[in-house]
């Protein structure tokens, strides 16, 4: 039988990637990695984790979006402050992150579970604490501050 | 259509393009530093304060909460602890905390001795928010209340909201001194802004709340998503118009969910009152609302209703009401996303 550790590694190699990725777009690629090893450190400290979790993915992906929207809110002077500093020069990130970096956290992060992660409506007002109205004008916002980025 | 496509494309390309380094996963106790340097800061502070000192710093300073349970009052339950909370609050950019402080009560009694959620209260420019809405029973739902005293600057007026990036003009209010924010203790995540104020430094109805103890901590139980329902009127609506019709005197509570007519039919509810020659997949919103009721027929006002708001053109109607604190087959019924087009 597979050890409780050898489920959380195989997890690990499984989903750490995505995981990744969108801590990086997220929060960027300092605070990423440590987002990502905190939401499976959480997940082991969870006692009989993987009885009560039958999908840790979802659950794994929330956690990462929340702390890394946690994260961001506790830096928004900082961001403000960078942004102002980076004006519309050319980011050293790809497109993608320079255009979500523009967005309120809470837009980010509705992004990231909508398109990247599929997540429905229900989970990404779950995760990010809001109503699924809520989601629905939020995501239009960040749409169209998207669009404008894209054209 | 193809623009979202191509939106949604964009992203997921634009991050699968990150390329992701090599590293092991981090086992339990390595940590990241930071654990440690706030374990030595709390011994710091344990060095340094006697009693007195002690609380204060715990109040003031490091995020643990100085209230006391009371250990005869029953446990609620809660998946967070007094220090989290504090330290989930903190995390919000708030402005400047002098001092904070968390008490974990049912939302009903938060609502008998601290009165209905006052978002806007202290602002007599701002605009009054209405109700606002839980789910299930007011005296089974446990909440954090979280005190904050200090120079605290909103993002906006209506509602309030903290912890987004600020406007980009700054709001023409002046801060204020003290807010109360009601921290869901089961999901662990805000509720909303229970009260703020200009005057005094500390919200006095604070002190008077009573503080329990923590039961072992409950995991929220999700539900599998539902379908979504095609609708024309969105849940902020539906409230609205349910507000706006004037049937509650007082809301304390208010909460909608979104199904079909025999969705709503088929729970054993008061279908009787469900309009004639409607389709039985005409989706509806039901909004239960706890205050005080005016029955249509007259008489005294009732503590609980349940509305009818039909999700296609947003007409409005009390379908039952009684007494009690709340409707409990509510509880029950289902709940299903909705995807809004066109407005009514």
């Amino acid at each position: 039988m597979e050890t409780i550790d050898l489920r959380w590694e195989r997890l690990y190699a499984e989903w750490r990637a995505p995981l990744y990725r969108a801590a990086v777009v997220l929060v960027g690629p300092a605070e990423g990695e440590e987002v990502v090893q905190d939401a499976f450190e959480r997940g082991m400290r969870t006692e009989h984790f993987f009885d009560e979790v039958r999908e840790p993915f979802p659950w794994l992906r929330q956690v990462v979006v929340r702390l890394a929207l946690s994260r961001l809110r506790r830096r928004a002077l900082w961001e403000r402050a960078r942004l102002l500093l980076d004006g519309h020069q050319a980011s050293a990130y790809p497109d993608i992150a320079w255009a979500l970096r523009r967005l309120a956290p809470t837009q980010r992060g509705a992004v990231v579970l909508r398109y990247y992660f599929r997540a429905d409506y229900a989970e990404i007002a779950e995760t990010l604490g809001l109503s699924q109205a809520s989601v629905a004008k939020t995501l239009a916002r960040a749409k169209a501050a998207l669009r404008r980025d894209l054209t | 259509m193809d623009e979202d496509l191509r939106l949604e494309a964009w992203v997921r390309e634009g991050i699968d393009r990150y390329p992701v380094p090599d590293l092991p996963l981090r086992r339990r106790g390595e940590g990241s530093g930071r654990p440690r340097l706030l374990a030595l800061l709390a011994a710091i502070a344990l060095l340094v304060g006697g009693a007195g000192l002690g609380q204060a710093l715990n109040s003031y300073r490091t995020g643990v909460a100085s209230a006391t349970p009371d250990p005869a009052l029953a446990p609620l339950p809660s998946s967070l602890d007094a220090a989290t909370v504090l330290v989930l609050v903190r995390g919000w950019d708030l402005g400047r905390i002098d001092r904070i402080d968390a008490k974990l009560v049912t939302f009903e009694e938060y609502v008998r001795i601290a009165g209905p959620v006052r978002s806007h209260a202290g602002d007599p420019q701002a605009t009054a928010v209405g109700g606002f809405g839980i789910s299930g029973d007011p005296a089974k739902r446990s909440v954090w209340v979280v005190a904050v005293g200090g120079e605290l600057w909103p993002y906006g007026r209506v509602p309030i909201f903290y912890g987004l990036t600020p406007p980009t003009s700054p709001t023409p209010f002046p801060p204020y001194r003290w807010a109360v924010f009601l921290v869901d203790a089961i999901p662990g995540e805000i509720l909303t802004v229970g009260d703020a104020g200009t005057e005094d430094s500390w919200p006095s109805a604070f002190d008077r709340l009573p503080d329990h103890r923590v039961t072992a901590p409950v995991r929220a139980t999700p539900t599998a998503p539902l379908a979504p329902l095609a609708v024309r009127v969105d849940a902020g609506e539906a409230i609205s118009r349910t507000v706006r019709s004037g049937a509650a005197s007082s809301i304390i509570a208010i909460t909608p969910k979104l199904m079909t007519w025999a969705e709503f039919s088929a729970t054993g509810g008061p279908a009787a009152h469900r309009p004639a020659g409607i389709a039985d997949d005409t989706p509806v919103w039901i909004i239960a609302v706890a205050g005080a009721i005016l029955p249509q027929g007259g008489g005294a006002p009732l503590a609980w209703g349940v509305f009818g708001v039909d999700g296609r053109d947003g007409s409005m109607q009390l379908l039952v009401a009684g007494a009690g604190s709340w409707p409990s087959f509510f509880d029950g019924l289902p709940n299903h996303s909705a995807q809004v087009t066109a407005g009514p």
